[in-house]
């Protein structure tokens, strides 16, 4: 048995005052660059099987909202290896994307009800801190699941944000060498995931000298924003070479303003999240590519990483799920689902 | 009006016209209902623990809606309540992580909050201004002030010793819930016993004629905006102990809860009339019916339609046995 | 005129109960075409209840409603208005910002092309109905810039174009001034002329006895008689609605030496121009003249409740700071508003607390109230002041004008007034509440208390003045000593010079 696992013992026995000398110890987790870490395609190698689920094991998901398809599809990840493997899966989502006090109500209501495992993909970095405690406390494992981080997680699942961002950055060197001007539409400002989406985006583009981006601006994740300023961005400068946006909605609303200015030719359009929209956007080559996160798989590996926390497995800090550049030549093959797109994963290469 | 029927219509209104304290008992009869209904549905609902939950979460937005009580009552409302929460928060954990003594930190804090409700209501007044534009304008502008600030990013090293003030129980009872109380009952108090509680119904009710009456008008209003601002520097401030972070975008929408639960608790956005009890009540309905929803697993749309509903026929009950005026 | 054996309206063993509460029992009454018929009765005798009754807005309990002899099928205003009942309110109900024709098409406006107003058509119809009442009326102006009395002949109009054979008219002039009344009699005596039966109602006996024909006096619900105006007196009416005797009371002068109030070049704007008055201890200074002369500016200026321009005003001979009623308050003076429900009460809150309103630091012990001695003032004050129902936690709102009135007044002595200002203080309430008002002027001047009193009812400022101070177009035109005054006096100052026709408005 590691050592967390026996301090999380501890954690039972004296309850708040082990666990909150535990988290002094506990670095602030960074989902990017955080050394303990695995990718999730090496979880069978390293641990083998999953371990059963203990009986009537009940296991709880508070995500952000479900007007965005990609929380949606989380959960869908969460029933669907729910019902594999014989676990109640509740899922619980706030109102909408600013609703921070409703998430951690609805967090702590759910902490009371005897969960054996909880999966949180907080609002902000720390909106969920409190129902965390409350959690740890009592002995439950909490897993933050992808995009906002608490600093005080002892368990992460997601993708590496940063390389969301360098994957279209990527393209960019590799498919327009001349480069030019570029724009970003951010997403909710002081969120880990596009902080580090923009950073990695910008950094990795610049880095060369051949790329300016000329306007990185935030969007807040709302499609209309999102179209507002592409539009006034592409005023200023009608030979922008492309757009980077840290979700699909925004980037489908760019992809309007695009149009609208009658640039759709020059102007290439990238998201992230790979929401069906999107695939159906770029099949209609609009959009000229996303970075999908595969929302459903990452709900099934958080699973998978609770059941095997629940089996005292001792996981990695951090698991970080597959994400890859969807365009119009690769996104028939990761059109697929289930297991067969987890075939078409585990043949990419690892990073 | 100077006939028959008017009196007729006074002996009428007699069985209707609820004294104040029949009014809150239908509140409470609300809040019953709802309480007896999830208990039948959710074993889970009146534990212990989970009643705590409850007050627990529904404290921030009570003690926000107290002090929107007060500006509602006197004919205005502050729609800028999160912004100030946020700047309230922000101030207190800059302060704090340079150094400034907690007990020096939070009086600072709370002097934001009331300055920024200051200014309020000083443009509601002297700048004759209508309250809704603004705060309005203050909302956004408030927010704005927190965002640039901080860059947007939340400020994090907030001492143990501040999250102990708001994360320990007294008794068993949370501490946010028993600092939420007493300020109820503090507010309670000034309305319901000072002369400016009298000031702040009789200017909501009627502002020429308590000018005429010799009432300080200025000076009323101005009061329930900078009592409105503390009051969500109290929040912020709460918040920002349980969260161990200060973020910049924290009191989102707040403001909508807020007179949510004003509403419920009967008070009238024309003004002049609101009760204390009643918006507790409120603020505790509005948290009974999300924890209760989320205990049965019911999905955060359906939430909100309840919270829609619970609102129109609270209003809708509120019409009914007002009778006519 | 023809002879017309049956009645234009009878009303049938109308009844109407409110819970416990019979506010109407067996009402009978007959209009016969062409008669202007007066509705009297008290506060509470029950003239608005028949009246919603008659225009729908009620169902009566009991009896029915006939129009030529034809039973009034089913219930409701449309009912009523099928039938030929018009009913003009005591406060009009108008949208201000439409223009006067689509305030008389509200509801069922003329459609042109099965989806558009047909605004010119609205506008030529509301021109014509409008024609032979008032030719200065312009149909396409925003009914806000209309005086009340226009609008009174806007609503007349639109009665008129609905061909109504009754029109009911509840306090059709109390905010009139005399001249407009005149106007007003004129206008249903041609009503009547045309046959229409006129259903008047009013609190004022000279205008009943101006302009009905025959009368119904109710009394607690109750008809206690049907007058025929030319063969009875205002005394016996007034006798049969409020069941005894009135005594007359002459004028009694407490006018003590000591000036208690200057005022001088007091000026806002061309509303007040350079008014000057004295007011002495113990008197009752009324002030007249035409609705618009600047009386009630002048009375906001000296309560602090509007800025002068320039001026000065001294209490005790002491300079009182201008525009803060504050102040004026802190000074001794309290104003009893013209607009009881916009600037007096506040409804809502129970009466003692409208009592307390100016005197909470008197009230108020280290920052709280003191609600026991609150309660105990009040009762004591509504005691004296014969306030009814004796309760102080009722919201003022549900209190009848008078003693809503009453409780205003009461305010002031609470606070310890020693000048008050009454505007208008008895207009819309019934005779027997005058009565009180006049007697509890003359109480407060025996006490030593200091009064100045705006009305436009002659009548009025003759009974309670020592003095009268006539305004005319801002600035004060003369001022008449008791043994100087009379209705003609009066109306020679206030008249303007320049206006012939202005004086019409001598009555009595």
């Amino acid at each position: 048995m590691s050592i967390r696992m026996k301090s999380l013992a501890a954690g039972c026995a004296i309850a708040l005052l082990a666990g909150f000398a535990h988290a002094q110890e506990l670095a602030p987790l960074n989902s990017d660059t955080e050394k303990d870490r695995i990718d999730w395609s090496q979880l069978q190698a390293k641990f083998g099987d999953v371990p059963a689920a203990p009986a009537g094991a009940k296991i709880g998901g508070v995500s952000k909202t479900l007007t965005n398809e990609y929380w949606r599809s989380l959960g869908e990840g969460y029933q669907n290896y729910g019902k594999k493997n014989g676990v109640e899966v509740v899922y619980q989502a706030a109102q909408n994307e600013g609703d921070q006090l409703g998430q951690l109500s609805t967090a702590e209501t759910l902490i009371s009800q005897g969960f054996n495992a909880l999966l949180f993909s907080p609002q902000t970095d720390n909106n969920l801190q409190p129902a965390l405690e409350a959690a740890e406390s009592k002995g439950i494992p909490v897993i933050n699941v992808n995009d906002a981080v608490i600093p005080g997680a002892r368990q992460y699942v997601g993708n590496v944000q940063r390389d969301n961002g360098v994957r279209v950055a990527k393209w960019f060197l590799a498919n327009r060498p001349q480069g030019g001007k570029v724009a970003v539409i951010e997403g909710q400002a002081g969120v880990f995931a596009a902080g580090q989406r923009t950073k990695g985006f910008t950094e990795t583009v610049t880095d060369g000298g051949k790329f300016t981006v000329v306007a990185s601006v935030p969007g807040n994740w709302d499609r209309q924003l999102a179209y507002d300023s592409a539009a006034t961005i592409l005023q200023q400068n009608p030979d922008l070479v492309g757009f980077y946006a840290n979700n699909d909605g925004m980037a489908l609303g760019v992809v309007e303003a695009v149009k609208a200015a009658g640039l759709q030719d020059k102007v290439v359009v990238f998201g992230t999240d790979g929401i069906s929209d999107a695939y159906n956007s770029i099949k209609a080559g609009e959009l000229t590519g996303t970075v999908d996160s595969f929302p459903v798989l990452t709900g099934e590996v958080s699973m998978e990483v609770a059941l095997r926390l629940l089996g005292k497995q001792a996981i990695p800090r951090v698991v970080s799920t597959p994400q890859a550049l969807i365009t119009k030549d690769n996104v028939a093959t990761y059109s697929a689902t289930g297991d067969e797109l987890r075939k078409v994963l585990l043949a990419q290469p690892a990073e | 009006m100077s006939t028959s029927n008017s009196t007729a219509l006074n002996k009428v209104e007699k069985k209707f016209a609820l004294p104040v304290g029949l009014r809150d008992a239908g509140t409470l009869l609300g809040l019953v209902v709802i309480v007896v209904v999830f208990s039948i549905l959710s074993p889970n609902f009146l534990t212990e623990q989970n009643v705590l939950n409850i007050l627990q979460q529904s404290s921030i937005n009570a003690c926000v809606a107290l002090g929107m009580t007060l500006v509602i009552i006197s004919g205005g409302i502050d729609l800028s309540v999160g912004p100030i929460a946020a700047i309230s928060a922000v101030a207190v954990a800059v302060l704090m992580a340079a150094g400034v003594p907690i007990a020096l930190a939070i009086p600072i804090a709370l002097c934001f909050g009331m300055a920024a409700g200051g200014i309020n209501g000083a443009l509601v007044t002297f700048g004759g201004l209508q309250p809704f534009i603004v705060t309005l304008g203050t909302l956004s502008l408030y927010r704005a002030i927190s965002l640039i600030y901080t860059g947007g990013n939340p400020i994090f090293g907030i001492p143990p010793a501040f999250r102990a003030l708001t994360n320990s129980t007294i008794f068993g009872v949370p501490n946010p819930v028993v600092i939420v109380a007493v300020l109820a009952a503090i507010i309670w108090v000034v309305l319901n016993k000072t002369p400016l509680g009298e000031y702040f119904l009789a200017v909501g009710g009627n502002q020429e004629a308590s000018r005429i009456a010799g009432v300080p008008v200025t000076r009323t209003k101005i009061a329930s905006y900078v009592i409105s601002g503390g009051l969500a520097a109290v929040a912020g401030l709460i918040l920002v102990g349980r969260l161990g972070a200060a973020d910049p975008t924290l009191g989102n929408l707040w403001e909508l809860d807020a007179i949510a639960a004003a509403a419920i608790g009967g008070a009238s956005l024309m003004g002049g009339k609101g009760s204390i009890v009643g918006t507790l009540l409120g603020a505790i309905i509005l948290g009974s019916l999300r924890n209760g929803l989320t205990l049965m697993n019911v999905q955060a749309f359906y939430q909100l339609l309840a919270t829609g509903l619970i609102i129109l026929v609270a209003m809708l009950i509120d019409r009914a046995t007002r009778g006519r005026e | 005129m023809t002879n017309v054996v049956v009645d234009r309206l009878k009303l049938t063993g109308i009844g109407k109960s409110f819970g416990t509460l019979r506010a109407l029992d067996g009402v009978e009454m007959s209009v016969r075409p062409g008669t202007v018929h007066g509705l009297l009765g008290e506060n509470g005798a029950g003239k608005s209840t028949l009246l919603n009754i008659l225009s729908g807005v009620f169902a009566p309990s009991s009896g029915h409603i006939e129009i030529d002899g034809v039973r009034v099928a089913g219930h409701g205003p449309k009912a009523a208005r099928r039938a030929g009942i018009a009913m003009i309110h005591q406060e009009l109900q108008h949208v201000p910002e439409l223009s006067v024709a689509q305030n008389m098409f509200l509801g069922r406006p003329l459609i042109a092309g099965g989806v558009f107003v047909a605004r010119r058509l609205q506008e030529q119809a509301a021109a014509d109905a409008l024609a032979p009442l008032d030719r200065s009326i312009d149909p396409s102006a925003p009914i806000r810039t209309l005086k009340v009395a226009q609008r009174q002949i806007v609503e007349i109009a639109r009665a008129m174009m609905e061909d109504a054979k009754v029109l009911a008219m509840d306090e059709p002039t109390s905010s009139l001034t005399p001249a407009e009344f005149e106007r007003l009699a004129i206008l249903i005596a041609d009503l009547a002329a045309k046959g229409v039966s006129v259903i008047y109602v009013s609190h004022k006996m000279d205008e009943v006895f101006r302009v009905c024909e025959t009368a119904t006096i109710l009394r607690d619900g109750r008809k206690v008689a049907d007058v025929i105006m030319k063969d009875t007196t205002e005394s016996a009416v007034i006798a049969r609605m409020v069941g005894r005797e009135l005594a007359v009371a002459g004028h009694q002068s407490f006018v003590q030496g000591d000036i208690v109030l200057e005022v001088e070049g007091l000026t806002r704007a061309t509303a007040v121009r350079d008014a000057s008055l004295t007011l002495h201890r113990g008197e009752v200074l009324g002030i007249s003249g035409l609705v618009g002369a600047g009386r009630t500016e002048l009375l906001r200026l000296i309560a602090g409740v509007d800025q002068p321009d320039a001026g000065e005003i001294r209490v005790r001979g002491r300079r009182l700071p201008l525009g803060n009623p504050r102040t004026a308050i802190a000074a001794g003076l309290g104003l009893l508003p013209e607009e009881r429900k916009r600037e007096g009460i506040v409804a809502r809150r129970p009466v003692s607390s409208n009592i307390a309103l100016p005197s909470m630091r008197r009230f108020s012990r280290f920052g709280f109230m003191n609600r026991r001695a609150v309660a105990r003032e009040s009762l004591a004050l509504m005691t004296d002041l014969n306030l009814r129902p004796l309760s102080i936690e009722r919201p003022i709102g549900q209190f009848s004008g008078g003693n809503q009135q009453k409780a205003i007044i009461g305010r002031w002595i609470a606070a310890g007034a020693q000048i008050l200002l009454f505007d208008e203080p008895t207009r819309g309430i019934d005779v027997g509440a005058k009565a009180e008002i006049y007697a509890l002027i003359e109480k407060l001047a025996s006490e030593g208390r200091s009064m100045i009193v705006v009305s436009s009812e002659l009548p009025e400022i003759l009974r309670v003045s020592d003095r009268v101070l006539v305004m005319r177009e801002g600035r004060i035109a003369g001022v008449l000593e008791r043994d100087e005054m009379s209705e003609e006096a009066i109306v020679a100052l206030a008249v303007p010079q320049s206006a012939p026709r202005a004086a019409s408005i001598s009555r009595s």
